[in-house]
């Protein structure tokens, strides 16, 4: 009987054991992937040059002025550390708009909710404002939609197809003109 | 027990190292032009980053610069020639420069250092003065036009032989599939008569080299050359050279089966209507504009003996797919759907024409058949692909309507555009659609709110229509 408890009481040590482990092999891959964690608030000393924060430069790509198509302008920006946060940073970047003589064609109060890598497919989720926002022509929704797609692909050469969402989800077309349901393959906007 | 603890454990830590090991990714393949200074050439800092997919890390105060390229660290010092590559130090021909606070790397970094310590491949071409990194497993190629009055020939030059196969040879959007090959530097044109753009793509396997023609343009010739492998697409606007049988007839986007097709109901679509008011610029508001243009077309067609029906008569607010039922359900040969531009520069000017895109590289072949799923012999088509089934008859007409509008005066041709179009949906015919110019533009504004030259627009449509039915039936 001694022996029969003493096993049991074994048994739910090494279960017990299984959950600890599996609890901290979860956290430990958890607090790996999210890119989203804060900076440990500890004061930084004065680092060597090559661990400061690097920069890189990404292409983005506004609309010409006389509508002709996309004119690309290069801006320096911090890296993260994952390339989903790189691309959230490249998008929110191209929903700041230009400076100069370029045209915005992302409506203006646009905010990038989020973006997500998947293999070479890429999911841009917008806020309302890139639909409800939107009263052009066919140019002007044609090149939001290419100047999208085409930042993606300049910046990520191994993204295949652009995903946009609205609020977390696809919508039909943004402004009546061009269906944009399904991933956008990036060769079809130039 | 102490076994499958110890077991437990080495699960724990294989978990830690694999999430630790991620692997980072690729960098992109990219041309960047050097800078002649004296009598060197330079990169800029910033286009040393692109060009090897770096981050840069900069401090002003050290002088010293970092490039980061997948984990190994080039460190560099303006106005010193050493270099550190990983943990070995390189002394570069001259040393970094620093100008106006731009960081100057001489090329020899990137011809001689980087390939021999990193095992990259670099190419340096001193006549354009660009730096290629050559994407691994890919094939380098450099592409040039040559240009006579009435021949113009361009060739892809690579260092090994490379794999190409015709992906559109028609004179509307001729483009060449070349496998596993990347091209180096953005190909340089200058103005002639026949090539009127060079484009680089990628495409599933490769790259896609699209050539855009002059109007003229009818003949094409390809060919295999060696010395350093060559492909030479050729490219001629004379009727003689294509008799004498040197060049091959570029299938230009008249309807191939010409014989026997009689189109005879056109389906009119006006844009928006109702709520639904499109652009509203310059006191225009582009539903009536279109409404008014549509019915003087459908006036115009009627005149000249074709049978026109239109999708909405009234200022009505009618959905895609009301439209499309219309369409279909009158038996309609063609669908033309009118419409009007914006922008927010007012400098946007003129008319252009939107066909929907063939689906993938293969598409283009698919002449009137759709994706079917085979049913017990039914094609069944689903509603949203139906359009898609007319991909070259609509870009033919297309092509009709754009030049018979290059007459308007006042009117200038913004382009000829492929998208996929929300509008043709479940229209089971070639459709087309006319942006008659922009209402975002004081010059364009004024022809479209005038009567009498909104019917000059609409005339040069129907005529363009009409020019496209007749050249059908022969």
């Amino acid at each position: 009987m001694d022996r029969k408890s003493s096993s049991s009481f074994y048994r739910i040590l090494l279960i017990l054991l299984l959950i600890v482990c599996a609890v901290l092999v979860t956290v430990i891959v958890m607090s790996r992937r999210g890119a989203q964690l804060p900076e440990p608030v500890t004061p930084t000393p004065e680092r060597p040059v090559e661990t400061e924060t690097g920069t890189k430069t990404v292409t983005l790509y506004f609309g010409a002025p006389d509508g002709s198509g996309l004119v690309e302008v290069n801006r320096e920006m911090p890296v993260p550390s994952d390339p989903s946060a790189l691309l959230a940073g490249v998008m929110r970047e191209l929903a700041s708009g230009p400076s100069g003589k370029v045209v915005a064609v992302l409506p203006s109060g646009t905010q990038v909710r989020s973006a997500y890598i998947s293999g070479s497919d890429a999911y841009v989720d917008f806020s309302s404002e890139l639909k409800s926002g939107f009263s052009g022509g066919s140019t002007e929704e044609y090149l939001l939609i290419a100047s999208i797609v085409r930042t993606v692909a300049e910046n990520f050469p191994d993204i295949s197809r652009v995903q946009i969402l609205v609020e977390g989800k696809t919508v039909d077309s943004l402004g009546g003109h061009y269906e944009i349901t399904e991933p956008l393959p990036v060769g079809e906007w130039e | 027990m102490k076994r499958i603890l110890v077991f437990i454990v080495f699960v724990a830590l294989a978990s830690l190292v694999v999430c630790a090991c991620a692997a980072p990714r690729a960098a992109a393949a990219e041309a960047r032009k050097a800078k002649k200074i004296g009598e060197r050439y330079y990169l800029s800092m910033n286009d040393a980053a692109l060009l090897l997919g770096a981050t840069k890390y900069w401090n002003e105060e050290t002088r010293k610069a970092v490039l980061n390229v997948e984990g190994t660290r080039i460190r560099l010092t303006a106005l010193s020639p050493i270099v550190a590559v990983g943990e070995k130090t390189f002394v570069l021909p001259c040393p970094v420069l620093l100008s106006r606070g731009v960081i100057f790397i001489p090329v020899e970094l990137f011809t001689q250092t980087v390939p021999a310590s990193m095992g990259k491949t670099i190419t340096w071409n001193q006549g354009s003065q660009y730096l290629s990194v050559v994407k691994e497993g890919t094939v380098p190629a450099t592409v040039s036009v040559e240009v006579s009055d009435r021949v113009a020939y361009v060739t892809v030059e690579s260092p090994e032989r490379i794999e190409y196969s015709p992906v559109n040879v028609s004179n509307d959007g001729f483009s060449v599939l070349l496998e596993r090959a990347s091209l180096l530097a953005k190909p340089v044109l200058q103005e002639n008569p026949i090539v009127t753009g060079l484009s680089v793509g990628r495409a599933p396997g490769g790259v896609e080299l699209r050539v855009a023609l002059a109007r003229g343009v009818s003949g094409y010739s390809m060919e295999r050359k060696g010395g350093p492998p060559r492909i030479v697409l050729g490219f001629t606007s004379s009727e003689e050279l294509l008799r004498a049988g040197d060049f091959l007839p570029l299938g230009t986007e008249m309807p191939r089966v010409a014989s026997g097709r009689d189109y005879k109901v056109v389906v009119i679509d006006a844009g928006h209507g109702g709520a639904d008011e499109g652009i509203r610029a310059g006191g225009s508001v582009e539903k009536q504009i279109d409404l008014d243009v549509a019915r003087d077309v459908k006036d115009a067609l009627s005149a000249a003996g074709l049978s026109a029906v239109l999708t909405r008569s009234e200022d009505a607010q009618t959905s895609v797919d009301e439209r499309a039922v219309r369409a279909n359900s009158a038996g309609g040969d063609l669908f033309v759907s009118i419409h009007c531009d914006g922008y927010p520069d007012s400098q946007a000017r003129g008319y252009s024409v939107e066909v929907l895109q063939p689906d993938g590289l293969a598409g283009g072949a698919q002449q009137g058949e759709g994706q079917g799923v085979a049913s017990a012999g039914v094609d069944l088509v689903p509603w949203s692909e139906v359009a898609k089934g007319h991909v070259n008859e609509s870009a033919s007409l297309a092509r009709y309507i754009s030049r018979s509008l290059g007459a308007v005066e006042g009117l200038r041709d913004a382009g000829f555009r492929r998208a996929p179009i929300v509008l043709f949906r479940g229209v089971d015919m070639p459709c087309v659609l006319v942006n008659c110019g922009f209402l975002t533009n004081p010059g364009d504004e004024a022809l479209l709110r005038d009567g009498a030259s909104q019917r000059r627009i609409a005339g040069a449509i129907a005529a363009g229509i009409v020019e496209f039915v007749n050249a059908s039936r022969r």
